[in-house]
């Protein structure tokens, strides 16, 4: 029996979190929260730290990302390779993440290593041991990642755009840092980040799994509560230049055998009021994968782009919005035409209310899925920190969806797709690129023979 | 540690490599079988109100022969391209609308179609899925479609994507006579070269409930789905599969190698040996091998690469978990001064010393509790549980591997891991990829480092 479905009803949200956590400060300032969760016999952390790239300068370009590497590389209790062959040892995996506004460090063990795990975590915030021989090492790898990312066009290309958003410095530059700024970067240097960066009042401990809280509460006082408060924290450097024409970078690769492209502008930080209405415009228009505006006109329609889609970076300080994709060199260009159609289609007209109520009905649905799992959640409580939002945040934005009509959408597209203030960046052969962008916007080439 | 340039090529070999698992505790698996042949398997799960759907069909790369490479990933393609009773989109908008996300892949032997939604919407993937099982019609126009979209596919993941080439390289050289040496995507002039009688003959052979399980796993009630999956899918008609005859890969005389030029940035090095398919009583074996050679920062290669050497940024490993013949690999990204050649000593060296020297036991029990972290953190989500239950259904036939090979790995011992190098890690049975890069002066120069270069 085959039934037709028209599609799914408006899906009720009741405003509960899904996710029941505890949650305490030490006196010393390191807030916790705590999931106790059952179903395997694992346990989740993630130690937050409220400082990340965008503290770096361009002198030192990527400091903060080595020193928080450094921190694996032994302790007073676990020198030299110790400390990775003891979290080896027991199956457990760490890891370090530098974004812009914060630092990460993200264990999954056992919950019979419970103790263990947390005893490593404790002791590398604390007691690192920072060696010129494991920095000039570290630097070395650091550089070579640089340049291993440099190969990736799409990180090129995401580069290139907030460089040309946000300036040379901090938050303009990528997390993992420039070859020329880790190479300046000196053990004295490392030390004094770790000393105004890493300290428990500007730290956040989100753990879970298989743990009772109570015990979970007497392990972390004993291991923590000794750690002393820090010093001011780095400033990050968040410098905004809004273009006031439509820019166009092309990076000339002659024997590019696609070209890829990005396109956006700063958008708003998480705690903007207009970051509801921003996420539902930016489902229709390209984050809600095949089924939205982009897709359907400039890869199924047209038939100009292989993939194309778009998405939000949000921040504590600017988000970015930005559209990228890729195509064929033949066709790259009238897909950049034609995204900037559909983008003044946006501003021009409202969107349907059946296509504004699926946008919605997808984010009601889905908020449950964001908590499956303990990593799930924890992962989601410490984005939502490290953005400066609070824990309620999903269940309000739900809430001011209701707020939300196809009226205020298309002024959320009238102020953030304005060409005038976006930049496009493409790498790709300049001969088949550029006669067809011409006229669109003020183009600047980069490397190789535009002739 | 992770690096958006790390990920890159950590994931192209990484999308290699998934663990077939099932919780070791919570509810059992239900299974049976409808009368049409599809297999139903269901595992309840509470704790969250949402369900996973997943349609896995037991086809696959090693189902492609010469000149019809990619015909599995079009038939793919052509299931989105509307079914009797929805129009081309409207599966995806109906899934997406109500809160839930649904997407498809084909890898080396089974093809999945896959839905995670909240619990509330069950019954309406259950019926999109029964009538793109049965209404999927097939078309001249529905096929080109379906072409273009692999085309474009293969233009953006393969030939537009140096790590995407390179993977191709390497299964090309690692597989010579098996199918898995081709992408899934196909050779170009193949995907041009098939017509609708060659989807048809594909489609209709593997694409049906004698071919297929149906995965569910989530917050239901198992005897009320049971009931429900019967109403939908019990009267879509089964056709008699043709036994499949496998295809063995050949000995080489000599190890076989490749060298790429290309700018990755970094020179790079890939070194594998072909094994037998996941099956074979080895694979516990070999899966302790490669954690000891190549599983996290304290593994033999990493220390002696990364550490000691100096010559790597990064060190990896990993197996390939298929039916047929596998492979178990190990790649290094090299520092970006360091000479290949000796990276290359160093890597070997490392797998000669684990053929010739007793390992340890604090390293063997190491390797075996990262076999079990890695079995829990790979069965997490109701996604993650699906999957493996039906690859673990086709390509093992024991809905269970994922806890027997947990328990298997606690017998592997000292001798056996000597021993079982010692078969496996031959010149004869190794593949060789040297990533190299380009002169200089031929590399893509960025803006950033030409003006760094001056500072």
């Amino acid at each position: 029996m085959i039934c037709i479905i028209s599609g799914a009803g408006a899906y009720s949200y009741d405003g509960e979190i899904v996710s029941d956590y505890t949650d305490f400060s030490l006196s010393n300032g390191l807030e916790v929260y705590l999931i106790e969760d059952h179903r395997q016999p694992m346990i989740d952390f993630i130690m937050l730290f409220r400082t990340g790239s965008a503290t770096d300068s361009s002198r030192l370009s990527g400091l903060s990302a080595l020193s928080l590497t450094m921190l694996m590389n032994g302790t007073e209790n676990f020198p030299g390779t110790a400390l990775n062959n003891a979290i080896d040892s027991t199956g457990g995996i760490l890891d370090f993440t530098t974004l812009r506004d914060g630092s990460l460090i993200e264990g999954t063990f056992l919950s019979r290593d419970f103790s263990f795990a947390l005893e490593a975590l404790a002791d590398m915030v604390q007691r690192p041991v920072f060696t010129e021989e494991n920095l000039e090492r570290e630097k070395r790898r650091f550089e070579s990642i640089a340049m291993q990312r440099n190969s990736i066009s799409s990180a090129r290309l995401r580069d290139a755009l907030y460089m040309n958003n946000f300036g040379r410095e901090g938050y303009g530059l990528p997390a993992e840092g420039r070859r020329a700024g880790l190479r300046r970067v000196e053990l004295d240097d490392v030390k004094e980040y770790f000393t105004h960066n890493i300290h428990p009042d500007n730290a956040v401990l989100f753990i879970g799994g298989d743990i009772k809280a109570d015990e979970a509460k007497k392990t972390i006082k004993k291991l923590f509560a000794d750690w002393a408060p820090g010093k001011d924290v780095y400033r990050s450097i968040v410098d905004i230049t809004l273009p006031d024409t439509l820019e166009i970078i092309i990076y000339d690769n002659p024997d590019a055998p696609s070209t890829d492209f990005v396109i956006g502008r700063p958008a708003v930080p998480a705690v903007s009021d207009r970051a509801a209405a921003l996420i539902l415009f930016d489902y229709i228009l390209g984050g809600g994968g095949e089924i939205s505006r982009l897709w359907q006109s400039v890869v199924v329609e047209q038939a100009l782009a292989t993939v194309i889609q778009s998405r939000i970076d949000w921040s504590r300080h600017e988000g970015v919005m930005m559209i990228s994709g890729n195509a064929s060199n033949e066709t790259a260009a009238d897909a950049i035409r034609e995204i900037m159609a559909v983008i003044e289609e946006l501003r021009e007209i409202r969107v349907p209310v059946s296509e504004f109520e699926d946008a919605k009905n997808f984010f009601y649905g889905n908020f449950v899925g964001q908590y499956e799992t303990t990593h799930s959640s924890l992962s989601m409580m410490a984005t939502l920190n490290r953005l400066g939002v609070k824990q309620d945040f999903y269940p309000e934005l739900l809430k001011r969806f209701d707020q939300c009509d196809p009226d205020k959408l298309r002024d959320i597209a009238r102020e953030f797709l304005n060409p005038n203030n976006m930049t496009i960046v493409v790498s790709g052969p300049i001969r088949k690129l550029k006669p067809g962008l011409t006229g669109l916007g003020n183009i600047t080439v980069i490397g190789g023979d535009e002739n | 540690m992770k690096k958006t340039g790390l990920k890159a090529f950590s994931i192209f070999l990484l999308f290699l490599l998934f663990v077939l698992t099932v919780s070791l505790s919570g509810s059992e698996i239900f299974e049976t079988s409808l009368d049409n042949g599809l297999t139903l398997l269901i595992k309840e799960d509470h704790s969250v109100p949402l369900v996973a759907v997943r349609v896995c069909y037991h086809v696959g790369i090693k189902n492609e022969c010469p000149g019809l490479t990619g015909i599995t990933s079009i038939c793919e393609a052509i299931m989105w391209q509307g079914t009797r009773a929805y129009k081309k989109g409207e599966i995806a908008r109906i899934i997406q609308a109500g809160g839930g996300y649904t997407s498809s892949f084909t890898d080396w032997d089974v093809t999945h179609f896959y839905s995670r939604v909240p619990s509330d919407m069950l019954d309406t993937v259950l019926m999109l899925e029964a009538d793109r099982m049965a209404g999927t019609g097939l078309t001249s126009e529905k096929l080109l479609l379906s072409k273009d979209i692999v085309r474009k596919k293969r233009l953006s993941e393969v030939e537009s994507s140096i790590y995407g080439r390179i993977n191709e390289e390497y299964f090309n050289l690692a597989y010579r006579a098996h199918p898995y040496g081709h992408n899934k995507y196909g050779w170009p002039d193949d995907i041009n070269r098939i017509n609708l009688d060659d989807l048809k003959k594909h489609f209709r052979a593997y694409f049906q409930p004698s071919n297929a399980v149906l995965v569910i796993a989530g917050d239901l009630e198992t005897e009320a789905i049971v009931k429900r999956v019967t109403e939908l899918f019990g009267n879509i008609n089964s056709r008699p599969m043709e036994e499949r005859r496998p295809i063995s890969e050949p000995e080489s005389i000599g190890d076989r190698r490749s060298v790429i030029v290309a700018d990755i940035g970094v020179p790079a090095i890939i070194m594998g040996y072909r094994i037998p398919g996941i099956s074979h009583p080895d694979y516990p074996v070999l899966n302790i091998i490669t954690n000891i050679l190549g599983t996290g920062t304290s593994s033999r290669i990493y220390q002696r690469m990364v550490n000691d050497e100096k010559s790597a940024m990064y060190t990896d490993g990993g197996i390939i978990m298929s039916e047929e013949p596998g492979l178990i690999y190990f790649y290094a990204l090299l520092n970006y001064d360091s000479p290949v050649e000796d990276a290359e000593k160093q890597m070997s060296g490392e797998i000669k010393r684990i053929k010739d020297e007793m390992i340890t036991e604090a390293e063997l029990e190491k390797a075996k509790n990262q076999v079990v972290v890695n079995y829990y953190r790979n069965s997490r989500t109701l996604d993650d549980i699906t999957r493996n239950l039906g690859t673990a259904r086709f390509i093992t036939g024991d809905v269970n591997f994922g806890k027997h090979l947990v328990n298997a790995v606690h017998h592997v011992s000292t001798e056996k891991i000597i021993q079982t190098a010692q078969k496996y890690f031959k010149n004869s049975n190794r593949i060789v990829v040297v990533i190299s890069p380009p002169e200089a002066g031929d590399a893509y120069i960025f803006e950033e480092d030409h003006e760094e270069e001056h500072e």
